[in-house]
């Protein structure tokens, strides 16, 4: 996976090439606008990592001329701006997600593998949490290498809430994800499902859970955090 | 210093010495002019004399002279009374509190106007202070963030009491940054916010820092009030109420977002409360031995505070049902207007 990373500040920059290198992406890095011009004209980027503070311009300036030039990677901005109209602005800028200093290079890691985990994008094809394992291409789920057997509905809403893991999926966005418009569907049709899925992966012994965030949704997460 | 006199006491003394002064000379024409002995004979005409000139003549038109004087400066004061009861009330929290110069005599109102002057330039110094403070807490987390990286490349044992410290520097350096973006744009346009989404995204984006540390949170959606503010400044302030229940909650219990009836947004735990005493002092920016120890929780709440004042509405804090802190935004109810 190659990653282009915008940012100005050394020693910043030392450290998230670091880190991101020790998990197997492939770093090239931009300290300027143009520099990060230049860097996508040249190579083709599986996500961009920008800072918003750049010496030459902002940084969302940058990532629309991206956008219109229609380079369409993923992008995750850092930055010290933390008010919301700032992170909507980023977004609307074309950015998919936004993360504010300072951070951990596990919490980096991943926000970089959620984005990558995107349909259409690099790693959609195996998507795992812990010891779980799912295959979206050929649906199967596997438990420690193990492969356990669950319904189509099930597969979709894991689906769902791997490719979400960390962060709650709501409970309509699953209502509208798995039921179509001719099936109606109960109140308590979404925790059913969910309380099945639940039973499953508890008796394989998986180390993930599916945590119940009562008014708002669902949210998956290993174990182990 | 001698304490001031009264203005009123001053020119009343001073008009019964002119009176005095008046009676005096008036009597010593009288007598010059028409030649009045002064030997005790002459008193009965001396004095009939004094009765027609001086008290009936003189001293009426200037005892109503004086009465109209006396009432003059009386009313002019009455306007410095309430223009002092104006300054003693000034809340400098409130930017834009000036003293009203209607009702002053003109020379009080060159007074009030300086001293409204001196209130601009006050609040100027503090704007400048605010945003500074903001400017250098915005520039201290780029190195916070090296510094936190770093301490990713530390041996694994003695990262969490590192990482501990930056993540608290981290909040407060937020809580900065926030309270100057906050303060920097107290009469600043709001928009019509449905409080209900803000606050549901809110609580999900906070649902993860939850879960780490072993709690529930939940949301309670009662209403979907429409309200004017300033979103950044209430989505700052939620979040940082619903950070100091998350920090305050013991391990297994729930915290609570609950939005309505009407326009107010819940934040409650279950954790130790916060006893009364100390309610009212945490609602002072930064309240010393306060800040010392809480972790950003005094911080926390001046910021909804300031934000909730600069949306026209306010904060309560109260105990939640079966122990623990509630801490409730009122805020004004918005009435759309039907086109």
């Amino acid at each position: 996976m190659r990653v282009l990373l915008i940012e100005d500040n050394r020693d910043l920059t030392g450290l998230i090439r670091d880190g991101l290198s020790r998990h197997g992406f492939a770093v090239d890095c931009a300290a300027s606008a143009a520099a990060a011009q230049d860097a996508v004209a040249a190579a083709d980027f599986d996500l961009v990592i920008l800072d918003l503070g750049l010496p030459d311009g902002d940084g969302r300036d940058l990532l629309r001329d991206l956008r219109r030039a229609g380079r369409h990677q993923p992008v995750l901005i850092v930055t010290a701006r933390s008010a919301l109209g700032d992170r909507v602005a980023g977004l609307d800028a074309g950015a998919d997600d936004y993360l504010i200093k300072p951070f951990a290079m596990d919490e980096l890691l991943a926000r970089v593998r959620a984005l990558l985990r995107r349909p259409g994008v690099g790693l959609d094809v195996a998507l795992f949490c812990g010891n779980l394992r799912l295959d979206s291409a050929n649906r199967t789920v596997t438990v420690s290498g193990q492969p356990l057997d669950l319904g189509k509905r099930e597969i979709e809403l894991l689906t769902l809430l791997l490719r979400r893991q960390g962060k709650v999926v709501a409970k309509e966005a699953i209502e509208s994800a798995l039921y179509t418009f001719d099936e109606p569907v109960t109140p308590n049709a979404v925790e059913a499902l969910i309380s099945r899925v639940r039973r499953r992966l508890a008796d394989a012994h998986a180390d993930v859970g599916i945590h119940t965030l009562r008014g708002l949704g669902y949210l998956l997460r290993g174990d182990a955090q | 210093m001698t304490p001031p006199r009264s203005l009123v006491s001053i020119l009343t003394w001073r008009l019964i010495w002119v009176a005095l002064g008046v009676v005096l000379v008036e009597t010593i024409l009288v007598i010059h002019e028409y030649g009045v002995s002064l030997d005790p004979h002459n008193w009965h005409e001396l004095g009939s004399e004094f009765v027609e000139h001086v008290l009936v003549g003189a001293l009426p038109l200037f005892a109503v002279t004086a009465i109209a004087s006396i009432m003059a400066v009386r009313s002019g004061l009455r306007g410095l009374r309430r223009a002092a009861s104006e300054v003693a009330a000034l809340n400098l929290d409130r930017p834009g509190s000036r003293i009203a110069t209607e009702g002053l005599p003109a020379e009080a109102a060159t007074l009030v106007n300086a001293i409204n002057g001196a209130l601009d330039r006050v609040e100027w110094a503090f704007a400048d202070q605010r945003a500074f403070t903001g400017e250098v807490a915005h520039d201290l987390r780029t190195p916070m963030a090296v510094l936190r990286l770093a301490i990713d490349d530390l041996p694994a044992h003695l990262q969490p009491r590192f990482s501990q410290q930056v993540d608290a520097m981290a909040r407060r350096v937020g809580q900065l940054v926030t309270l100057a973006q906050i303060e920097a744009r107290p009469g600043s346009v709001g928009e019509a916010v449905d409080l209900a989404a803000l606050a549901a995204d809110l609580t999900a984006r906070m649902a993860p820092l939850a879960l780490d540390r072993g709690l529930n949170i939940a949301f309670d959606r009662q209403d979907e009030p429409v309200v004017w503010v300033q979103r950044d400044a209430i989505d700052s302030a939620l979040q940082n109420l619903v950070e100091n229940a998350i920090k305050h909650a013991p391990e297994g219990s729930e915290v609570t977002v609950r939005v309505g009836p009407d326009a107010v947004v819940v934040v409650d735990d279950q954790g130790p409360g916060i006893p009364s005493a100390l309610r009212q002092r945490l609602f002072g920016r930064f309240e010393r031995g306060q800040a010392q120890a809480d972790g950003g929780v005094g911080l926390g709440l001046a910021i909804a505070r300031r934000a909730l004042e600069a949306s026209g509405g306010h904060v309560e804090i109260t105990d939640a049902p079966g122990g623990g802190a509630r801490v409730i935004l009122r805020f004004p109810k918005h009435i759309p207007v039907t086109p």
